[in-house]
């Protein structure tokens, strides 16, 4: 009697940690999920390619890109984000091209691709050793997921178990928009500025 | 279940000898399937380095390298530092030579810095004649002979404190050997 | 025979390969009978027309109308005829996506009739990702073959993609292309259905 309780309990036993094993098990987006470097507006992280300070989110109705006197205007539904960072290489020269906003509802925008390429531009900038630049992450997102965003930044889109900068944003409720952010380029190239107004 | 296990001496015997056989089979099989990748992965990694001594020349794939000048040109104001560097190869063996070339800055930091696509202004300013010569690696796209002296620079943006420059020069053809010209 | 294998022990064994075998050939038989069944009892494809929004799993979408020409808004000008049909597309995914480009297929192309490129109506430039709850006008526009007649009236399917948290081959999340989610009638050149409201 004994005996054959012994071994149901053991059968039961055995099926409930099989069973959790197979619900716990994570998938294969989680096993190669990068490995995330946590910090927020202002922290030095440091990736293992490259090193990223955030300095500033500004909400912004358009985005103006003057080139000389020629001047485009980029419009959306919802906002633009202009994320100011600093950022150079650790130990060879790297071009950092992926960067998106976590909403918090978990829904990712990626970085803008619809401005063409431009000095300042994160993924446009080539950032070498031990020289920080002044880079910009533009996003276009809707009004609700502007607030308690994280900004996910690696060197590739798809790169596997590789750093992943995950920066917590600050924006202020209610939501400062300002009307126009505009990007002009200077006459040397890789000449650049931010006015925004 | 029982007719599994060995019983005889026999059998016995040839269950330990294929255990030993397995042992070493599986090594086998791993490095055979895989050979080829590790010695793709190696000649696209720079391991050998071939130093040249300072101001002499270096052999290294099918030429012979010499480093002539390092101009460092700084713009007042600027926070980088902008490295030209001239150097020059003599072709000895084409077939190998015209490859494509990986050039690379590097100081006692380890730090490598790539070359820039386009030579920064102040270079074109100051160092005309050096910045309109041909980047390493367009000996590829033109014929050369065995005995041309390739004349070429390279152009970099580095921290204005940056120590002793070295000049790594690495060809599709030679590696994993690369050559460091101080 | 030694006598080691009894003709008894020799029936069992017998008779369990056979069930064995024989419950083995039903699973076959019916998982395949049930394929033949579905796919003999075809179900009646969506009919919408221009201005209604189509749910494609993946994408919202509401195609608005349709030019022909050499210059057609929204796009560059070029000298070959082109067929631009304008929609709205709105990211139902987690996730910004560049992938729409097969949601609209005509269902009987001319021959030579490549894929269409897809437009920001916004920029007049070439789409790239569009982004989650951001509804955005684009253009596709498909270059027309030299030979072929212009057309008048079209018939689209519109594709739906299908989410799979663990796909087939590595277990990996992703989106898939689906069955048809809707046709689509469409005249060209017609005027814009809900001209007036955005």
């Amino acid at each position: 009697m004994i005996r054959v309780l012994g071994s149901i309990a053991g059968l039961t036993a055995a099926i409930a940690i099989l069973y959790s094993l197979q619900q716990t098990m994570p998938g294969y987006a989680d096993i190669t999920r990068p490995i995330a470097v946590h910090g927020a507006i202002g922290d030095r992280l440091m990736a293992r390619n490259f090193e990223l300070t955030a300095t500033k989110v500004t909400l912004a109705q358009r985005i103006v890109l003057r080139t000389g006197t020629r001047e485009r205007v980029f419009e959306t539904t919802g906002l633009w984000a202009v994320v100011e960072a600093q950022a150079a290489a650790r130990h060879e020269s790297v071009t950092v091209t992926a960067a998106s906003w976590l909403g918090p509802s978990g829904s990712r925008y990626a970085m803008s691709q619809r401005f063409p390429t431009m000095p300042g531009l994160l993924p446009s900038e080539r950032l070498e050793p031990g020289l920080p630049r002044k880079v910009l992450m533009l996003f276009e997102l809707p009004e609700s997921q502007a607030k308690d965003a994280t900004i996910l930044v690696s060197r590739t889109p798809f790169t596997p178990i590789d750093n992943e900068l995950h920066i917590k944003t600050n924006v202020p409720t209610p939501l400062f928009v300002r009307n126009v952010a505009r990007i002009t380029r200077g006459t040397t190239p890789g000449d650049w500025r931010l006015e925004i107004q | 279940m029982a007719a599994l296990l060995p019983s005889t001496p026999k059998e016995r015997r040839a269950f330990r000898w294929s255990a030993l056989a397995l042992l070493a089979a599986l090594p086998i099989a791993v490095v055979a399937s895989s050979y080829e990748d590790v010695i793709e992965w190696r000649s696209s990694q720079e391991l050998n380095a071939i130093v040249a001594a300072p101001s002499k020349s270096a052999v290294y794939a099918g030429a012979e390298w010499r480093l002539e000048r390092v101009h460092r040109l700084n713009e007042p104001g600027a926070a980088a530092l902008v490295v030209i560097v001239e150097f020059e190869a003599t072709v000895k063996d084409p077939a190998v030579f015209a490859a494509t070339c990986n050039v690379a800055l590097t100081d006692a930091s380890k730090r490598r810095w790539k070359p820039q696509f386009l030579a920064p202004s102040i270079g074109r300013r100051v160092r005309p004649e050096a910045v309109e010569r041909p980047r390493c690696g367009s000996a590829s796209l033109k014929p050369v002979k065995t005995g041309d002296k390739i004349k070429m620079a390279e152009s970099f943006m580095t921290p204005p404190d940056i120590g002793d420059i070295d000049l790594i020069v690495s060809l599709s053809t030679a590696r994993p050997a690369y050559l460091v010209l101080d | 025979m030694s006598g080691r294998f009894s003709i008894g022990t020799l029936g069992k064994r017998a008779v369990a390969f056979i069930i064995a075998g024989l419950g083995a050939v039903l699973a076959v038989l019916i998982s395949f009978a049930s394929a033949l069944y579905e796919a003999s009892q075809p179900k009646d494809l969506l009919q919408v027309a221009a201005g209604q929004p189509v749910d494609t799993g993946r994408w919202t979408v509401v195609v608005r109308r349709a030019d022909f020409g050499k210059s057609v808004k929204g796009a560059p000008a070029s000298q070959q005829d082109r067929l631009a049909v304008e929609l709205d597309l709105t990211n139902r995914s987690a996730a910004t996506s560049p992938g729409y480009t097969r949601i609209l297929e005509l269902e009987s192309p001319p021959a030579g009739l490549q894929r269409p490129t897809f437009y920001l109506a916004r920029d007049s430039a070439i789409a790239a990702g569009l982004h989650p709850d951001m509804p955005e006008r684009v253009i596709a526009v498909w270059t027309w073959p030299p030979g072929a007649p212009p057309p008048q009236k079209l018939r689209f399917k519109v594709a739906s993609q299908i989410y799979k948290k663990r796909d087939n081959l590595y277990g990996a999340p992703g989106w898939f292309p689906g069955p048809t989610a809707a046709t689509l009638d469409l005249m060209v050149g017609g005027p814009d259905p809900a001209a007036g409201a955005k």
